[in-house]
């Protein structure tokens, strides 16, 4: 029934390489969130953000200007990670790749997620106590469930690569 | 199997069991039935609808696939085309749940099988037939269960040609109605449905047509075997259900005293081992005129074409006091018993994945 010739090395190196599959098109699929996450705050957030733009002084306008550039290829920037981070352990998954770039992009996600996180519970808080304006419990919990489950694809994804580097070791160890 | 194996090679296996051409033919016609015995069918024909053997696709479709409705397609399909190979295994870190749907996976040499035999000792030759059609299909549909269950019967990329040099070649399910292209190896099977219960997911759906094609040789994931690699071996499996439908109807006809699982005809099939390996190897995708070549040879008589229509006008004209006489009279018969005591079994393991089993219920509630 079972095939014979497969050891038990290779039967957990099978399960990993399906689980980076899955993890990086997990991370791969979550740039769709966090594209709808900031269209949405800035279309909820619409007359704040242009409250905000009123605040700057006129000639510090191209000051505003020149922020929401940054902010905008940081995002960009982000999101490039977000789907090489994805595509590359896919790539691993399929054995089509070796390489530990997008291992530690996939930390610096998870570092990035995890600060998303507290900021959203911190605005949480914040916006209870009534002193900013412009939060909405609503977004701001479902970003932190949705970041969570980043947080666990990215945990994955890193748990799921260190088997697989480890087992593959193991199995050019043992065919030697 | 299809109708290569069901009718043609049925005929040849009866034929070296020892009976005469009449008998075989009659026993094949019933083997081949149980893949077109349907409600849709018995409707036109006004026979019992609960002695349906099998479903259109179109029926299928149109089947709920809510509790009663599982239960009525587990019925069909776990009765006469996956039959259980242990109703009591074991799977450690499982649900009941999921416990109950492994409990259904199809495999050769059960307990079930042996009862199936057992079952038309005695009867008529459309239930011999009936438990041939039953025997070999659980050598080709062994490791799918039939009830509608993702997290059992799925398969996914990992699905792997093994040609007789050893080398490999990855299959590529396509989800069209095109036939299967066997000479580039481009197969077509059931769409994905991340459903638990959907249709999709009932018996080999998921990997196609291949279990039903002789010729093949595979390696595959099963969804229940924890990243262990299965490998089918098509042409080995084949040869063994014909070998062990031969001893089957040895016993049947009272040749031998007893039919026992894991035993197989060591001398009459084998005497033609080579011819019988030259047709299950021969890589096409119907074998029946092989199949049909080989069983004419045996008996030196013509194996009459399989018709649906061939005795529905002897059921329907005859009294209805006479109707379990006739041929497809007999054949509902042999196929409510089969259904009833597959259900039984099911149900007396603990699971009502087949439904409630009347008899079981009655004898529990006069304990």
């Amino acid at each position: 029934m079972f095939n014979t010739d497969q050891t038990e090395n290779e039967i957990k190196l099978l399960k990993y390489r399906k689980n980076l599959i899955t993890s990086g098109w997990a991370v791969v699929a979550f740039c769709v969130w966090d594209i709808a996450k900031v269209v949405m705050s800035l279309l909820l957030k619409s007359t704040y953000t242009l409250d905000l733009a009123n605040t700057y002084h006129t000639d510090d306008k191209p000051l505003f200007f020149f922020e929401v550039f940054f902010t905008v290829v940081l995002f960009a920037v982000i999101i490039y990670f977000q789907i090489y981070a994805g595509v590359s352990a896919v790539a691993v998954g399929k054995g089509k790749k070796k390489g530990v770039g997008y291992l530690v992009i996939s930390v610096l996600l998870l570092i990035v997620t995890v600060v998303s996180i507290v900021f959203s519970a911190a605005s949480i808080v914040v916006s209870s106590i009534g002193t900013m304006q412009g939060v909405s419990f609503d977004t701001a919990f479902a970003g932190i469930i949705l970041d969570l489950t980043l947080g666990a694809a990215l945990i994955d994804l890193l748990g799921s690569s260190f088997k697989v580097r480890r087992l593959s070791r193991a199995g050019e160890a043992g065919d030697k | 199997m299809q109708e290569d194996f069901h009718y043609y090679a049925t005929y040849a296996a009866a034929i070296l069991a020892g009976y005469n051409h009449e008998e075989s033919a009659a026993i094949c016609y019933s083997a081949q039935f149980v893949d077109l015995c349907t409600r849709t069918f018995l409707t036109r024909v006004k026979g019992p609808q609960n002695a349906a053997t099998t479903q259109l696709q179109l029926e299928l479709m149109d089947a709920p696939t809510d509790a009663v409705g599982l239960q009525d397609i587990t019925r069909i399909w776990a009765s006469f085309h996956f039959l259980p190979y242990d109703l009591y295994a074991e799977k450690p870190h499982t649900s009941k749940r999921y416990l109950r749907k492994y409990r259904l996976i199809c495999g050769p040499n059960g307990k079930l099988t042996e009862d199936t035999v057992a079952l038309a000792k005695g009867s008529s030759l459309q239930a011999a037939g009936l438990a041939m059609h039953v025997l070999a299909d659980t050598w080709a549909h062994m490791y799918f269960a039939g009830t509608p269950s993702l997290v059992i019967n799925n398969t996914e990329a990992h699905f792997y040609e093994i040609f007789p040099d050893g080398s490999e070649k990855q299959i590529r399910f396509r989800h069209t109605t095109s036939p299967d292209d066997v000479e580039n190896g481009i197969y077509t099977a059931s769409i994905f449905q991340s459903s638990e219960n959907s249709i999709m997911n009932l018996g080999h759906g998921r990997a196609g047509h291949l279990p039903d094609y002789s010729y093949i040789r595979y390696k595959y994931l099963p969804a229940w075997g924890g990243y262990r690699e299965i490998i089918k071996d098509n042409p080995g499996d084949y040869y063994n259900a014909f070998r062990q439908m031969v001893h089957a109807m040895m016993y049947l006809r009272g040749e031998t005293t007893e039919f026992k699982t894991d035993h197989y005809d060591g001398t009459r099939a084998d005497e033609h081992s080579d011819r019988i390996h030259g047709i299950i190897e021969k890589r096409q995708i119907s074998a029946s005129e092989d199949w049909k070549a080989f069983g004419e040879s045996l008996s030196g008589r013509t194996i009459p074409d399989f018709s649906v229509e061939t005795y529905i006008d002897e059921y329907m004209n005859a009294p209805e006091e006479e109707k379990k006489e006739t041929f497809l009279g007999r054949f509902f018969t042999a196929a409510l018993a089969q259904k009833s005591m597959v259900t039984n079994r099911i149900y007396a393991s603990g699971s009502k994945l087949a439904g409630y089993s009347v008899a079981q219920k009655k004898e529990r509630v006069n304990e």
